[in-house]
């Protein structure tokens, strides 16, 4: 407020300042603005954003809002409806309309929130923010006369620091990828207090995240990937930056409206696999997993309640993704170049790992590398001819001891001679066939060395090579 | 006046499960904006809007005074909204007060069902004191978020 004016005081003597109404500005609940002609001829409408810009000002976002645009050019003040998502407290403040900002830190970071719904809606070429306007609060009110505190199961996820160093502890005592990978799930649920948590790894080509472990969800999908720079994870991931967005429903039923709109035809097409998510979330937090500088994948908070993540919650794991970063590529070094030099194991006997019973159908595909297991799909990709080659051994051979040096010398996996992620895509495959419960698993035995655990007789089909 | 089946359709839509908004503006064109809380068609083709009266520059403004009335689909967004001029302001009467009962109760189910908010806490919005506007509809308006929004839905009268 300016020294000038009174400051506003609800009925109960409370003094209400922007920053205290923080909750309001998630965009869980839209916002109403409310502007009038020269003629006093009133114009109301929800408004996508509203951004704090400092103690006595907020910022409006503008896309369509052309008639409030072209009202507060003839009459510079508006009236604007607040909602707490926790507690539907409404409160009501009068602006008065000062400038339209289109470049500067205000815009951007209004601009960023509106990318995030035009990724989410597949419009980034047409839904942009046009411009900012920046208003000065003359008041705030609130509607209605009681306070209401925020439920009690809204309860904020811990966030200390003593928290934060037991999650690193965990993570330093991690003694593989497979294990860190548990250990870092775990840590988010049980010491961070963040239950539904998706990691992703950067594959060999540097373009695309794939999922290589979850938890808190419906269906942990590993495996499912997303090119960076697609959708607003892929953004996040792509721009390496630590971001948190809200009001996810509302820019759910908001996107799908828009899309209506445009009359979109769907031109992004469904993934074979969706990433792991709750269908029901409101807040998400993205950030990258960095190190020494590089991009090598991300993490994936969300949550159901609006309003439960907050900023400072984005430091948190933006600082539990710097350790586990850390120690992912630490892991992926102690694991990846193995020392034994044996080569093959000798050939088990095929009656020992003939298991009885129905058979398996594995179809296998050349084109993507993609495995079927009885017409389920289970996995492409490197991971999936990895998976064809194991089986392919296994039934001509009766073999199940495998050494991670044979596949990094087999040329039919088309691993990259650099960083070929051979470690992460044997962990990914292993976590799958257990999430699946397939036919077939794998088990660490020692460094660079795993066994093929067959529980069902298996039959291949190499699709590509039959229709050929 | 907006096309003869607009009224009806926001009508609809209310039931449907519809939030509603009122804008108003004092004698000296500032804005002031409130929620409404029942929408319908009286014998005279005006309609009757149930309004929050806590706020008494509202129930001031809205004395002789012009209103825009904005309608949205709770679970599509939906939207569009009416211009006109207030005939008259008055309590509510029984088929208001129905009216505005089983707007207000499918409003608040669409909420729940799409955003996920507790029902009880949805009661804390709801005014504590309400009044009815006549109005007299002057122009409509597509405020379906998306390149339309704006859009005139019918001749001004």
């Amino acid at each position: 407020m300016t020294a000038t004016e009174t400051s506003p005081v609800a009925e109960t003597g409370e003094e209400l300042t922007l920053e205290g109404l923080g909750r309001c500005y998630e965009g869980a609940v839209p916002a109403v603005v409310c502007t009038a002609d020269a003629e006093g001829m009133p114009n109301i409408t929800y408004i996508s954003r509203v951004h704090i810009v400092d103690h006595e000002r907020l910022a409006l976002s503008n896309q369509f809002m052309s008639k409030t645009s072209r009202n507060l050019v003839v009459n510079p003040v508006a009236s604007l409806l607040l909602i707490d998502p926790l507690t539907y407290e409404e409160y009501h403040l009068m602006l008065v309309y000062e400038r339209t900002e289109r470049r500067g830190p205000v815009f951007e970071r209004l601009r960023d929130d509106v990318d995030e719904l035009a990724e989410q809606m597949g419009l980034r070429d047409v839904f942009r923010l046009r411009a900012a306007d920046i208003f000065r609060v003359r008041s705030i009110d609130r509607v209605g006369r009681h306070h209401v505190p925020p439920p009690a199961d809204t309860e904020p996820p811990l966030r200390d620091l003593a928290v934060l160093a037991e999650f690193a502890g965990l993570v330093d005592r991690a003694g593989d990828l497979d294990g860190l990978l548990d250990v870092v799930l775990d840590g988010f649920d049980r010491v961070l207090g963040y239950h539904h948590v998706c990691l992703l790894l950067l594959d060999e080509t540097g373009t695309r995240a794939f999922t290589i472990a979850s938890r808190g969800f419906d269906t942990e999908n590993l495996g499912s990937e997303i090119a960076l720079g697609d959708g607003p994870i892929g953004t996040a991931l792509a721009q390496c930056e630590v971001r948190r967005t809200t009001g996810l429903r509302a820019l759910a039923k908001y996107s799908r409206t828009i899309q209506q709109s445009f009359e979109a035809d769907g031109r992004r097409g469904a993934p074979e696999l969706p990433m792991p998510s709750l269908s029901d979330a409101d807040v998400r937090i993205v950030a990258p997993l960095r190190s020494l500088g590089q991009l090598i994948g991300g993490i994936v908070v969300e949550h159901r309640v609006a309003g439960s993540l907050s900023a400072e919650d984005a430091h948190v794991v933006g600082a539990a993704a710097t350790m586990i970063a850390g120690a992912l590529e630490q892991a992926r070094h102690l694991t990846g170049p193995e020392s034994d030099g044996t080569g093959r194991e000798a050939p088990t006997p095929a009656s020992t790992v003939a298991a009885g019973g129905v058979a398996s159908f594995v179809r296998c595909f050349e084109v993507d590398g993609s495995v079927f297991v009885d017409g389920e799909y289970l996995i492409k990709g490197v991971a999936g001819r990895i998976l064809r080659a194991l089986v392919t051994e296994h039934l001509a051979t009766g073999r199940t001891e495998f050494t991670n040096r044979e596949l990094r010398l087999d040329r039919s996996l088309d691993l990259p001679g650099f960083k070929d992620n051979l470690e992460s895509r044997l962990v990914l495959l292993k976590r799958r066939l257990d999430e699946r419960q397939a036919p077939c698993r794998i088990e660490r035995t020692g460094r660079g060395r795993f066994h093929l655990e067959v529980s069902t007789p298996l039959r291949l089909d190499l699709a590509d090579e039959t229709s050929a | 006046m907006p096309d003869d089946g607009l009224i009806p359709a926001l009508s609809c839509l209310m039931h449907e499960g519809g939030g509603l908004l009122v804008g108003t503006a004092d004698a000296e064109g500032v804005p002031r904006g409130t929620r409404g809380w029942g929408l319908r068609l009286d014998a005279d083709g005006r309609l009757r809007v149930t309004v929050s009266a806590d706020d008494p520059a509202i129930v001031e403004n809205l004395t002789d005074g012009v209103v825009a009335l904005t309608a949205a689909d709770v679970r599509t967004l939906r939207s569009a909204q009416l211009k006109g001029r207030v005939v008259a302001v008055e309590e509510p009467d029984e088929d208001d007060t129905t009216t505005a009962e089983n707007q207000v109760a499918a409003f608040f189910q669409g909420i729940v069902e799409t955003d996920g908010h507790d029902m009880a806490v949805l009661q804390h919005i709801l005014p504590t004191r309400r009044l009815t506007i006549v109005v007299d509809v002057a122009s409509g308006f597509d405020q379906t978020p998306g390149p339309t929004a704006g859009d005139e839905l019918g001749a001004a009268r």
